[in-house]
């Protein structure tokens, strides 16, 4: 039986990475009383599909998970009972049975939103817009990630800076999530000229194949 | 005062830039978190070492669920931070506070520390630094925390005397409970720091080291030992429970990776062989055990509420537990039942039926370990474990049979005594152990040994024993890998210099705070950890305090002499331990204590029969 749960990842639990959320996943659901199915194979494994890793530090507003358990029980109970279960900083959207052949979600993620907040004030909006305008005005944006070179660019989908009637400015962008083909806001942030202690960074929407905004 | 949000916003904001941040916040599931105002007693209890090590601490489990029971009350958990973390704590002046309510630690009124062994003392003296607690007792005011340390490294208080206001001596569960009342009503009444030391003080099984005046003879040895506050006090009993309280159920579940994720139940404490070298076996008397209907019940409940899928039952015999049989059957049912997967890590295969052992194996096989500590029947003797050699053959062959590929051994080297024979015992041992599962299981038959250097600790038959010396042993280790290095055979052998600094630390007197001190200035610390520990740092120490440590190890110590420990009373008499001494010499063995009792003094001194304390009171289960 699959489901495809809706979470959130936002406090404290930003510092737990993917692997570890994976094992989050595993205990919360067998502490509320459901049976994970497992993986054939020589190492079973508990069959949890995360469809995008969050790297550290990032919260999550609208993350994605399919889970399969073993017997189908009422989605709203399972929903209720899993959400009692579930640390500090994780938080059940929407819970929906799916088909089990239903093409993996892994590979239906094709970008990703971020909203970026910034923890001083320290630059005005002018300079920023200057910047990002800059930004995306070339042509290419030659980068190194892990002794790897490649083009961040064409990874940036759009950026914009938004000004809220009260507050700081917040920098708003989508990124392409394909395998091998993922644009990380870190590194559009540090074109921009900012550190990774200068702002928080939300991923506030996961976008699919065949979803269009 | 720094406030628990400005260190929040300093977390959310600087944690990126430091590895495994989720050390740092708290929040796992299980966690307790109680509003400040509403209790009267905040504890902070501290496990010297990273996040990941000491997470699943039992001690400190215990006596965080006993307190946080209690409405009165808060206990909330601090770890050292790594050093790339206490770099950045520093350069941002936050100091160190709680996972659950990022409060600075110095805010608590108690700062209960965990000290299970001795390499942990610079990194519980780093506690303090980063806290902004002074470091030394006799400089803290009414505003400090009231520093406490417990554990089995307590059982020789004297070299961390100087940093602590009040050790307790013992098991935690009862004493815990009067500590708190008593502080709880001494704050009610403003009392002053002195005051609440000198009442806590009069609590069985507490130890106030300032109370306490040590006199020294000019060789360095010690004259005497006396309480300059209360002369009728003049030992400190250690604290036991008569029986076993429930294990914690509610177990923290972690949010990163740590060392050890499971459940543990213990289903024993102490134990009734008598090993001379076995300091827990001495401290943990007298044997008590938890009955299977509670074990099992237990291990139920924890699995359910915390998800995890491994579980261990901790004891420091496990096949000597007399419902053993019993409790494996039931916990393998489960383990089936709920697919967990099980492990034993003190395991006496010869009190085994092969069936039962045979239900064990898993598809994955780990290590089979057994402990001979010594190569001959005679140092066996002397030790007083005394398996014979074909036993020990015996339960290899049987293992191998079984299906088990790897066989772990541990052994021990530097036991006075020891001669060449003793050390061709060993090699020899390995060797037909090496060629019983060559012969059993064929090529796939691994045999790991590890090595150990004998220390000589406190509270054992063997405290007045001498160390051993570098060259001595390091003689021994060439012989042993010379004649192994061919067989396939892998060695684990740890440094002297580690061995030496947990001599030290353990043998020593009141002189040694200040050497610890200055190896910490020096910037000791993580002395655990192979990696960080620094020796030179050590030895300097030592010589900045004009102080030879060979005096501390090396050096044989007459019966007649005043150890730094004596007035530490374990409940085992110094009489039985010189005579165990004797015994020893003259290759005698003493029985396991369940068939005859040889007056160690526990009985007395507690007013109690070890065999009806034993047992657990309920029994029956099916």
């Amino acid at each position: 039986m699959r489901i495809r749960m809706t979470f959130s990842k936002s406090g404290m639990l930003v510092f737990t990475g993917t692997l570890d959320l994976q094992t989050i996943w595993e205990r919360s659901i067998r502490r509320a009383g459901f049976q994970l199915d497992y993986s054939h194979g020589f190492h079973p494994q508990p069959r949890i599909q995360i469809a995008n890793p969050l790297p550290l530090g990032y919260s999550g507003s609208q993350e994605l998970v399919d889970i399969w358990l073993v017997d189908k029980v009422p989605i709203e109970m399972f929903k209720f009972q899993l959400s009692s279960q579930l640390p500090e900083g994780l938080s059940l959207k929407e819970c929906v049975y799916i088909n089990d052949d239903a093409p993996s979600i892994i590979n239906r993620v094709i970008a990703s939103e971020y909203q970026i907040q910034f923890y001083e004030n320290s630059r005005s909006l002018k300079n920023i817009e200057e910047r990002i305008t800059n930004l995306m005005e070339r042509t290419n944006i030659p980068r190194q990630r892990r002794g790897k070179s490649y083009d961040l660019r064409p990874l940036i989908h759009w950026l914009n800076i938004d000004q809220k009637v009260k507050g700081w400015p917040e920098i708003h962008m989508r990124l392409s999530s394909r395998p091998n083909a993922t644009g990380r806001p870190d590194e559009v942030m540090l074109e921009l000229g900012f550190g990774i202690t200068d702002y928080s960074i939300n991923r506030s929407q996961l976008i699919l194949t065949g979803e269009t905004r | 005062m720094m406030q628990s949000k400005q260190i929040e916003s300093f977390l959310k904001r600087y944690l990126v830039s430091v590895s495994k941040p989720g050390r740092y916040v708290g929040g796992e599931f299980n966690q307790i978190q109680k509003k400040w105002s509403d209790v009267d007693l905040h504890v902070a209890l501290a496990f010297p070492d990273i996040y990941d090590i000491g997470f699943s601490n039992l001690g400190l489990s215990i006596l965080y669920d006993i307190i946080n029971r209690r409405d009165d009350s808060l206990a909330e958990r601090v770890y050292s931070p790594w050093i790339d973390m206490e770099e950045l704590m520093r350069s941002h002046s936050i100091p160190l506070y709680t996972l659950e309510s990022k409060t600075p630690v110095i805010m608590f009124d108690i700062l209960g520390i965990s000290l299970p062994y001795e390499s942990l003392y610079t990194n519980l003296l780093n506690i303090l630094d980063i806290s902004g607690i002074p470091l030394h007792s006799n400089h803290r005011d009414d505003h400090h925390p009231i520093v406490i340390a417990g554990g089995h490294a307590c059982f020789n208080p004297e070299p961390m005397h100087a940093f602590i206001d009040a050790f307790v001596i013992g098991e935690g569960e009862e004493i815990i409970q009067e500590v708190l009342d008593k502080i709880k009503l001494l704050k009610s009444e403003h009392a002053s720091r002195t005051v609440i030391l000198e009442r806590l003080g009069e609590i069985s099984g507490i130890y106030i080291p300032s109370f306490y005046k040590v006199r020294y003879l000019s060789n360095g040895l010690i004259k005497n030992i006396v309480n300059i506050h209360n002369s009728n006090q003049k030992r400190i009993k250690k604290r036991i429970v008569e029986e076993l309280p429930a294990p914690v159920i509610r177990n923290l579940v972690p949010n990163i990776k740590t060392v050890h994720e499971r459940v543990v139940i213990e289903i024993m404490r102490g134990c009734s062989r008598g090993c001379r070298f076995c300091q827990a076996g001495m401290l943990t008397r007298p044997v008590r055990e938890r009955s299977t209907n509670q074990i099992i019940v237990s291990l139920k409940e924890a699995i359910n509420a915390t998800g995890f899928t491994d579980i261990s039952l901790l004891s420091l015999s496990a096949s000597d537990h007399s419902q053993i049989t019993s409790i494996i059957k039931h916990v393998m049912r489960l383990c089936e039942k709920m697919q967990i997967n099980f492990s034993l890590p003190s395991l006496r295969i010869e009190s085994f039926q092969p069936s039962l052992i045979k239900s064990m194996l898993s598809k994955r096989k780990g290590n089979f370990t057994i402990a001979p500590e010594a190569g001959s029947d005679e140092m066996r003797a002397r030790i007083n474990k005394p398996i014979p050699q074909e036993e020990i053959l015996a339960t290899a062959s049987q293992i191998f049979k079984m299906g088990w590929t790897n066989l772990k051994l541990y052994f021990m080297i530097g036991f006075s005594n020891e001669s060449t024979e003793d050390i061709e015992k060993i090699i020899d041992l390995c060797k037909q152990i090496k060629s019983l599962g060559k012969r059993i299981v064929g090529g796939r038959s691994k045999i790991h040994i590890s090595i150990n250097t004998f220390i000589p600790k406190p509270h054992t038959p063997f405290q007045w024993l001498s160390f051993t010396t570098k060259e001595k042993s390091e003689a021994k280790y060439q012989m042993i890998y010379d004649a192994l290095k061919k067989t396939g055979i892998k060695i684990d052998w740890p440094l002297y210099e580690h061995a030496q600094f947990e001599a030290w630390l353990s043998r020593g007197d009141r002189k040694l705070s200040s050497v610890i001190e200055s190896a910490w200035k020096k910037g000791a610390k993580f002395d655990a950890w192979h990696e960080y520990f620094a020796i030179d740092k050590w030895l300097q120490a030592f010589k900045e305090n004009k102080i030879d440590p060979s005096f501390y190890t090396t050096r044989e110590r007459s019966v007649e002499e005043v150890l730094p420990w004596d007035h530490v009373d374990i409940g085992v008499s110094r009489t039985f331990l010189s005579k165990e001494l004797v015994k020893s010499q003259k290759l005698e063995t003493t029985q396991d204590c369940r068939s005859v009792c040889h007056a160690c003094g526990i009985q007395s001194a507690y007013q109690i029969s070890c065999e009806k304390i034993r047992k657990a009171h309920s029994c029956v289960f099916e």
